[in-house]
């Protein structure tokens, strides 16, 4: 399934090279979700983020020519993310200086979640629920967010995160075991499981 | 497993299947079986996992995020080619410029002539350069035919005329005075192309009267 995944961003890939520049669009809409996430849950500012998710697709495209097939598209295109993500939070290090629960700007938590349940209730839970956890995991150390955001929000396997990294199998392993059982802890602390 | 509980680390790589199938899992699935604080910390870490997922749902991007990003990407494209345009754009210029400047005789060497020898009006034709610098070293010009520019020079100044006529070939020879005799055996002149600091000493014979030096500048 992710090779016939992988082929059909390969096709669309040797579309975009061959001088179609708006097939590169389904290569968007298809990861824009999960590379919005990653940049979003780095950065934390919804503008912010939304520019630098733009930035790193055009990135992406302007690198297109010098992905070698080598590994996955998908692999290559968040080793991309990751690496804008690292260099953006090092020449903006006043974003590791600010804890996410001294903010008191209520738009800093203002996400467009889908408007799919019809309880008022429920939504204004769903929310508070999600703040907290975004507050958590802006709290994660950040070898173990980065680490983390990879594995249980992006769903990319070991071998993924181990070459996105450039670190060990290993490595990531202890980074995802640790990383969860600080959010576990902080989760729990925060009374949301 | 430590003391009598499984380790967060193992429950981590068991719910990642890193513990496939076998003694180990079943072991590991036994336990929790039984132990109620390893099974409760198990769902705990389901939920911290599931909730990491649903926070990864919920921060969406805008409904016109890719035409922004594909309008970005065009602007780029744009730039870029406009950018990777400029050498050829300037190159084609001053081609044109350079066409036009020398077809209006702005610049330019007419004559096949050189120019390397400076502080010459630049239109000036080869034996017109050569003439001005004969003229600077003190010597008095004989004759200007097609083929060269004959003149004689006081010995003493000849080096120095010869340093500036550069690679011209040269013929010389050594008279008695500055109106060289009708008589000239050019069949015995000295012919060369430069001149070396050594060589005009040379030339001087211990005792001769001969201090001129009648010569011919070839084109």
């Amino acid at each position: 399934m992710s090779n016939n995944l992988d082929s059909e961003d390969i096709q669309i890939i040797d579309k975009v090279l061959a001088g179609n520049i708006e097939a590169f669009s389904v290569i968007i809409r298809k990861y824009q979700d999960k590379a919005f996430n990653y940049v979003y849950s780095q950065i934390r500012d919804y503008d912010e983020a939304m520019d630098i998710t733009q930035e790193i697709f055009i990135m992406t495209m302007e690198a297109l020519r010098s992905f070698r097939r080598e590994s996955k598209f998908s692999t290559w295109f968040y080793s991309i993310m990751v690496n804008y993500c690292k260099n953006y939070r090092k020449k903006n290090s006043r974003y590791n200086l600010v804890p996410i629960n001294s903010s008191k700007g209520d738009e800093e938590y203002d996400l467009q979640l889908p408007d799919e349940r019809e309880n008022p209730e429920e939504e204004v839970i769903l929310q508070d629920t999600l703040r907290i956890v975004k507050e958590e995991i802006g709290n994660l150390p950040d070898d173990y967010r980065e680490i983390l955001l990879l594995r249980d929000i992006q769903g990319l396997s070991y071998n993924e995160i181990a070459e996105i990294e450039g670190i060990s199998l290993s490595n990531v392993k202890v980074r995802i075991h640790r990383g969860r059982e600080f959010l576990k802890n902080r989760l729990l602390a925060r009374g949301l499981i | 497993m430590s003391g009598n509980h499984i380790p967060f680390h193992t429950l981590s790589d068991l719910y990642d299947n890193e513990i496939g199938p076998g003694a180990e899992r079943d072991a590991l699935m036994g336990h929790m079986a039984s132990c109620t604080e390893c099974a409760l910390e198990y769902r705990r870490l389901e939920s911290t996992v599931r909730l990491c997922g649903e926070y990864g749902c919920a921060a969406c991007v805008s409904e016109d995020f890719p035409a922004g990003a594909m309008a970005r990407i065009r602007s780029v494209k744009r730039r870029k080619m406009f950018l990777k345009s400029m050498p050829a754009m300037a190159a084609s210029f001053l081609i044109v410029a350079g066409v036009g400047l020398f077809n209006a005789g702005i610049i330019g060497v007419r004559d096949g002539g050189i120019t390397a020898d400076g502080g010459f009006r630049k239109s000036a034709s080869d034996s017109e350069r050569v003439i001005d610098i004969i003229r600077q070293h003190n010597a008095t010009i004989a004759g200007v035919t097609d083929e060269f520019v004959e003149g004689t020079v006081p010995l003493s100044s000849f080096n120095e005329l010869r340093k500036r006529l550069g690679s011209r070939r040269v013929t010389y020879l050594l008279v008695d005075g500055m109106s060289p005799a009708p008589a000239v055996q050019w069949n015995n002149a000295i012919e060369a192309v430069g001149l070396t600091d050594g060589q005009g000493a040379a030339m001087t014979e211990p005792g001769s009267s001969k201090q001129f030096v009648v010569f011919r500048v070839f084109r």
